[in-house]
């Protein structure tokens, strides 16, 4: 007799087992009480099905009001294998805009969703709940001295981040990147580090010109000889030598129109300085001359 | 000055100097038939020749260095004689030949520097650096004095140029020359391949370099007479004048290069203040001076210029100029940036 029970027992479970279709429905469903206007509550539905099961999306709850006080305000739907049963977990979000005038309970009401298995669609409701709800001021506040500034309270401030070590590395950063870039511009030449070059042939003009007013018999004319050497030295970056007026000519084109005058310039300083032959190089380039070709140059060198 | 104590081989009288500006060029476009590519080693050369200098060859096995030196010993005429320099080499080996004669006695005769006898213009010692130091000294007298003793008397060459080449290659075996030979050098000059490739490709292919007898064959001779040139040298330095500024431009010169830092010389990587140990001589800068002027004289001006000091610069004084010890090592390089930079750094006029 036992045994008879027990094989019974063993098919009924096993037809349970490999039955298709809604197989149960657990619901975990928030408080039932203290819920005020406006505020959002969640039920988590599990719906257990034959494995090859699925629900029908068209039959699922649509977002957005429900009736005049209640909203659904989103619906997630997951679902997973457990053995050879599948899990799908619903999980609604509603609000409730019920403004009550005393504690009342109130319900979301049942809906059902349609869950389609292999041999054909099943119904599965999903139970309604209930909850009690209660306002949040009395019905006649004037009466108690309160007006509507005095019972609304003002909106929350936005919440402030902390921002102190944010803001210091933003500041450090800042700090190092205009170092970089000073440093930067200095290795590039870029302003301010790009200081225009001395310009000697400006210089040189105003020493020749003193030179040239202040000495005499001859001592001016040999300063003044020295003071364009010197300014074409500093142009050249090193010491100019006749030989050398090629290569200089060719590293500023600047000077390169007034060539003739400066092989002049070079040749009676020669004839000055080491032919020993001062009226040969005064002829050669006759003081007046010497200025006007610093004045050339300085010129150039400026239009440069 | 050495040349003042040569007896002249020819009357002065009056010299003709733009004459022998012409065979000065001459002597150089000859040579360089023979020498292609060397065109400033063949016009320093010149101006040792006029200067009445000796000169020290450099260079790379097979540039050209005693191609270049027959050349010159052909066009200068004259008795020429060589010898290679060995590490058995002694000094009787130059001046004496110790032979077996024909009746089986032992005789001495005359070795390579006295056989032409005052005739002798040029001595060509090859590889100078391979021979003792007692060779050395005897050749130091030989420039210094162009004289030596033997056979118990004094032997005078008031026409002779010593004419020294070493290779840079091989440090084995080889006896440094000690600085009061160097120093008697008017110029020590380095040979290198020329760079030009078109000189390249002839200095390769052309058959014309493949018989050196005949190259130099090809050659004019006694161009440049070899008796009248302590003549034509004196009457040079006397014709070409230096002025206040030139003097004091090469003295400048000279305070700078001893004393680089004080005169504000900077070069990368080499501490300037000691950087020169000892060295450029009043024997050299007066050797400096001389090269100078035929420099000056071979442009075609009566008159030295800086630009005259400085294209024989190196070569004159390059070798008189010695660096403390960190630095001597890699002279060459510090050497050509000391000389660059003095050049830019010393005022002109």
């Amino acid at each position: 007799m036992l045994r008879a029970i027990f094989a019974l027992l063993s098919i009924l479970g096993l037809a349970q087992g490999a039955a298709a279709g809604v197989r149960s429905i657990s619901v975990e469903d928030p408080r039932p009480f203290g819920y005020f206007l406006g505020d959002t509550l969640v039920r988590t539905i599990e719906i257990e099905t034959g494995a090859d099961d699925e629900i029908v999306p068209a039959s699922l709850p649509r977002t957005g009001p429900s009736n005049y006080w209640l909203e659904l305000r989103s619906l997630d739907l997951t679902s997973s294998l457990h053995g050879d049963a599948r899990r799908h977990r619903l999980t609604l979000t509603y609000q409730t805009f019920y403004a009550p005038i005393d504690p009342k309970k109130v319900t979301i009401p049942a809906t059902e969703v349609t869950v389609r298995s292999p041999e054909g669609s099943e119904t599965a409701t999903l139970p309604p709940f209930t909850f009690l709800t209660s306002p949040i001021r009395e019905i006649f506040p004037e009466k108690s001295g309160e007006t509507a500034e005095t019972f609304l309270r003002n909106d929350s401030p936005p919440p402030l981040r902390k921002s102190g070590n944010l803001r210091s590395a933003a500041l450090i950063a800042a700090g190092l990147s205009g170092l970089l870039l000073v440093l930067l511009a200095r290795d590039l030449a870029w302003w301010p580090f790009d200081r225009r070059a001395a310009r000697p042939f400006s210089r040189a003009v105003r020493d020749v010109t003193r030179a040239l007013a202040s000495g005499s018999n001859g001592d001016g004319y040999r300063s003044a000889l020295l003071a364009l050497h010197r300014a074409f030295d500093t142009a050249a970056g090193h010491r100019l030598l006749a030989a050398d007026l090629d290569g200089f000519l060719a590293a500023h084109p600047e000077h390169s129109e007034t060539r003739a005058e400066v092989e002049r310039f070079f040749a009676a300083s020669r004839s000055v300085f080491f032919g020993d032959a001062q009226r040969e190089g005064e002829i050669g380039l006759p003081p007046s001359d010497l200025r006007q070709l610093a004045a050339v140059l300085a010129r150039q060198e400026r239009a440069a | 000055m050495p040349h003042d104590k040569i007896e002249s081989g020819q009357s002065t009288g009056r010299i003709d100097l733009p004459g022998w500006r012409s065979r000065a060029a001459k002597f150089e476009t000859e040579i360089a038939k023979a020498v292609v590519g060397q065109e400033r080693v063949i016009r320093l050369l010149t101006i040792a020749l006029f200067a009445r200098g000796h000169v020290l060859l450099e260079g790379d096995v097979g540039v050209g260095k005693t191609t270049l030196l027959r050349a010159a010993a052909r066009a200068v005429g004259g008795a020429y004689e060589r010898i290679e320099g060995t590490i058995d080499l002694m000094p009787g080996d130059l001046i004496y030949h110790t032979y077996l004669a024909e009746d089986g006695r032992p005789r001495v005769d005359e070795g390579p520097v006295l056989r032409a006898g005052e005739d002798l213009a040029i001595f060509f010692f090859n590889e100078i650096n391979r021979a003792r130091p007692q060779v050395h000294s005897l050749l130091l007298r030989l420039m210094a004095e162009r004289s030596v003793t033997a056979f118990n008397r004094e032997f005078r060459f008031p026409h002779l140029v010593v004419f020294a080449d070493r290779n840079r290659v091989e440090r084995e075996e080889t006896f440094e020359l000690p600085a009061a030979a160097r120093d008697r050098f008017l110029m020590e000059i380095a040979i290198t391949t020329p760079a030009d490739l078109a000189t390249r490709r002839e200095l390769a292919f052309s058959t014309r370099f493949h018989d050196g007898d005949r190259l130099i064959g090809s050659i004019e001779e006694g161009i440049l007479p070899y008796d009248q040139l302590n003549d034509v040298g004196r009457a040079i330095q006397e014709e070409i004048k230096t002025s206040d500024a030139f003097e004091r431009y090469v003295l400048n010169l000279w305070q700078a290069v001893r004393y680089p830092a004080e005169a504000g010389i900077q070069i990368p990587g080499v501490d300037t203040a000691r950087l020169v140990a000892a060295g450029a001589s009043p024997r050299g800068l007066s050797y400096l001076v001389r090269a100078a002027r035929v420099a000056a004289w071979l442009d075609g001006r009566t008159m030295a210029v800086p630009e005259d000091v400085r294209s024989v610069f190196f070569e004159t004084m390059a070798h008189r100029i010695f660096f403390e010890p960190v630095y001597e090592l890699r002279r060459e390089r510090v050497a050509r940036e000391l000389i660059d930079a003095l050049f830019e750094t010393v005022p002109v006029p």
